[in-house]
Formats: structure tokens, sequence, C-alpha cells
């Protein structure tokens, strides 16, 4: 395709985008637009889930790196806003840990990002919902690990956290702040799905669930295969809550659930635009800027990145798409009857399953087998 | 009228966004795209004005014809209205 064609093609996806309620990102993905972003605060977090995917000990941080000051943060931020980021998620780690969180929100609230907060709840006081009353983020997602103090000991760690989580929640609700309950479902707390939608309901009608357990990246630790549900338990889990909400309200509801189930992929021609191995929106529209400061594409990969911390936010954002260039998938990958739309074909998710990018993973192989025998007639 | 203290104006790449800003994220959730005209009305907004003053100026600004400008205006006005962020 040469550059006229690849302009014309790519003008169409736009308006195809724009005709749906991603304008902003089409817009932002054409122009490469860092709209999107993600500050990880921190990977410290007073609970020990046994399925995190990024938790890590003081001890262990210290190994790898440090965590970025509040100053540092706050100015980069000012960055990023002149680049035009303008969803910002703030997460970690839990970022309630952070002695000097409230310092590092209350400048990023006046800075006119549409903040999104993750949260497991747990750390809220008084004194932080006075703030969040003040200057609320536009949307808060708290986790909901059990729907008991067992369930909490069993994955957490802490069998105090379901109280604290509760009590949490209870805070929240009355800050002026669109909630949402999200729960990662494993093996342990399968069985209580509809006692967790039962306490997020009391809260907000908004809960998601996360069915997928990743590997863990950037030096945590997680013995994922003890965790996970089978690949028939995660179409099974998403189809039943999905219908769940379908019946409850309607189609809205039914796609909120579905957009936080990254690996729904169906047969998806994305914009031909750098880098061409990743088919999202990740390092087109959308960044991840980890603890000790690297901006990577999203959540899920380790390497390659950039370090906007030192070289400067919009620099690294330029690069970034560079160093995915003479990346290629597996020549499995590239053959395989399933690059049709039933495998995601996501590099990060390969990197994080088998460590690079060039070896196969059996456990995705086994979930876009999964999914073409579901959908076989779908796509 | 007026612009309501707490509103910041993003440019995202050629986009103009209205965005609320601290305890302003309470009463308004979510954003404005603003067009051109819709940029240019926002500027004038910035400071005290008057209707018949905002109207004059899109007149110097824009050659346009009153009603057309008049219609533009109010539509403008209407949905800055609706979304709480003047303040008259």
């Amino acid at each position: 395709m040469n550059t006229e064609q690849q302009r014309k093609s790519n003008n169409q996806l736009a308006k195809q985008w724009e005709a749906s309620e991603l304008t902003l990102a089409a817009y932002a993905a054409q122009r490469h637009i860092p709209l999107g972003g993600t500050f990880e605060l921190t990977p410290r977090c007073n609970l020990r889930c046994k399925m995190c995917y990024i938790r890590l000990d003081r001890s262990q941080m210290d190994l790898i790196g440090r965590e970025k000051t509040a100053e540092e943060w706050i100015a980069l931020a000012k960055e990023a806003a002149k680049a035009g980021t303008l969803n910002l998620l703030l997460t970690g780690g839990e970022p309630l840990i952070r002695d000097d969180f409230a310092e590092i929100y209350t400048a990023l609230s006046h800075m006119g990002f549409i903040i999104t907060l993750y949260t497991n709840a747990t750390l809220m006081t008084p004194t932080l919902l006075n703030l969040f009353m003040k200057y609320p983020p536009t949307a808060t997602c708290v986790t909901l690990y059990g729907a008991s103090s067992k369930m909490y000991e069993d994955i957490c760690g802490n069998p105090d956290a379901f109280k604290t989580t509760i009590n949490g929640l209870e805070m929240l609700a009355q800050a002026p702040t669109q909630l949402e309950v999200r729960s990662t479902l494993i093996k342990d707390n399968l069985h209580e799905l509809d006692d967790l939608r039962a306490i997020a309901n009391k809260y907000t009608k908004r809960f998601a669930i996360n069915p997928m357990v990743s590997k863990a990246v950037r030096g945590a630790e997680c013995d994922v295969e003890k965790c996970r549900l089978t690949p028939t338990q995660i179409f099974e889990i998403t189809e039943a809550n999905a219908k769940y909400y379908k019946n409850l309200n309607g189609n809205s509801e039914n796609t909120l659930e579905h957009n936080f189930f990254t690996d729904e992929h169906t047969k998806y021609d994305g914009f031909d635009l750098p880098p061409q191995i990743i088919t999202c929106l990740a390092a087109k529209s959308m960044y991840w800027i980890t603890w000790d400061g690297k901006m990577l594409p999203c959540a899920s990969f380790s390497s390659p990145f950039t370090l906007p911390f030192q070289e400067g936010f919009k620099p690294a954002w330029e690069r970034l798409p560079s160093l995915f260039e003479d990346i290629s998938l597996p020549q499995e990958c590239q053959i395989c009857e399933y690059a049709d739309g039933r495998c995601s074909n996501c590099p990060a998710m390969l990197q994080m399953e088998s460590g690079s990018f060039t070896e196969i993973s059996p456990y995705i192989c086994e979930i876009a087998q999964e999914r073409a025998k579901r959908y076989r007639d779908k796509i | 009228m007026k612009v309501k203290k707490g509103f910041l104006l993003r440019e995202i790449g050629d986009s103009h966004i209205v965005v609320p800003i601290g305890e302003r994220v309470i009463e308004f959730k979510g954003l404005m795209t603003l067009n051109d005209t819709g940029y240019f009305i926002w500027q004038c907004l910035a400071n005290d004005i008057s209707y018949e003053q905002l109207l004059s100026s899109i007149l110097e600004e824009y050659a346009i014809d009153q009603t057309t400008a008049k219609a533009g205006l109010d539509e403008f006005l209407n949905s800055a209205r609706d979304s709480g962020v003047l303040e008259e």
C-alpha cells in the first residue's frame, strides 16, 4: 500500500470510528496524540493477591529502581497535558499506599485530565474522602476479590481486608464519582460471582469481571497456573455474566462488561499506523508509565520502552512506536488459521506468557481454539 | 455573561476541548468539544461580555449575516447553559 492509499484507507477507518463512541480516540490515533495515559504510581500494595501480575515488596522494588517522587510525577503530568493527554488513569500497586498520594492527586486534578482511579479501597480514610468529595475523580474502579473475610484471606493474604474494602466502598459511594466494582475471577472465587455482584450492586450498578489472569511482569511473581481459569471457564463465565447484564440493563451494561475483557477480539482491521504489530490503540494514542519511569504501550509489556522522565515526555512518546518496528509475531502465529480474529495476536500478551516475541504460548493458543469452537459462525 | 471558573480549554491536536477541573468535576462530567466558532465564542466569554457584544464580535470575525450568526450563537449559548458552564 503506497502512502496515498494508506492515507485514504486510514481516513475511511477514521470515518467509521468517528461514527462510533471512539471519535476522539480515532482522531488521536491518526495524529499520534497521547490521548490516554496511565501513571502506575507504585508497585507496592498492602494486599498480597496471589494472582497479581505487578505487585512488588519494597525490598524487591529497591532492587529494580525507585518510585518517582510527587514532584517528578507532577512535572511529567504537565508535559503529558501539553502533549495532549486527556484521559489519565492512576493506578499501582495500590496508589493510596503512597504517603504523597494526596499531593500528586490534588495537583493532577487541576490540570484538565479526565481522571480514573483504580484502588482496592482498603486504605480509604475520612481525609481521602474529603479530598474526593472536593476534587472527585471522574471514575473510580474498586477491586473486590472475595465476598467474605475467608476469601480475602485465601486470595489476598489478609482476612481483615474484606471489612476494610467494604468500609472503603461505603466511603467512595458518597463521593460524586462514577463508581465501578471489578472482580478478578480465579479458581478460588469463581463460585462467588453472584455474591460479589450482589455486594457491588449495593454501591453501584457498574460491576465488571476480569476472568483473565496474566503472568507477572517486570519483576513481580505470581503462580498463575494455580489461579487461572481454563479457557472454557473464561468463556462460560464471561457469557453468563454478559447474559445477566443484558437481561438486567440492556446492551449498554453488557458492553461495559465486554469492554474490560480485553482479549475479546473479533476480526479487527486496525489503522495502518505504526507500530503495525500492535493492533489496538497502544503506542498510537495510549501509553503506560511504570512506577520507575518507563513508558510502555500498555501494562502488559515489559520492553522495549522509552524513558520520559529522562528524555522528556514528548520525545519519549514520539520514539515509542519506532521501538516496535522490527518486532514481528512468531512464524507459527503469522500462518495460524486463528490469525483471522479468533486470536488477539497481541504481542504484549505473548511477551507476558512466553517471555518473548518469538515463542508461541500454548495458553494463548488454547484460548484462540476455544473462541474458534464457540464462535465458529460468528466471525 | 462569562464562563464560570473551573473550566479549562484543552488543545488536543487541532481540537479544542473544554474539561472541568477540581470542584467542577462534581457538576460537569465529561467534556465539551468546540468547533472553530465555538472556540471563538468561548474565548470571548473569558471575560464578562453582553449578548450584543458577543454577536457583534462574531459578525466582525466571520463573513456571515446577522441571522446566521444569531442562530449559531443562540445554539452555543443554549448548549453552554444546559451544561452549566455559564455565569450570567
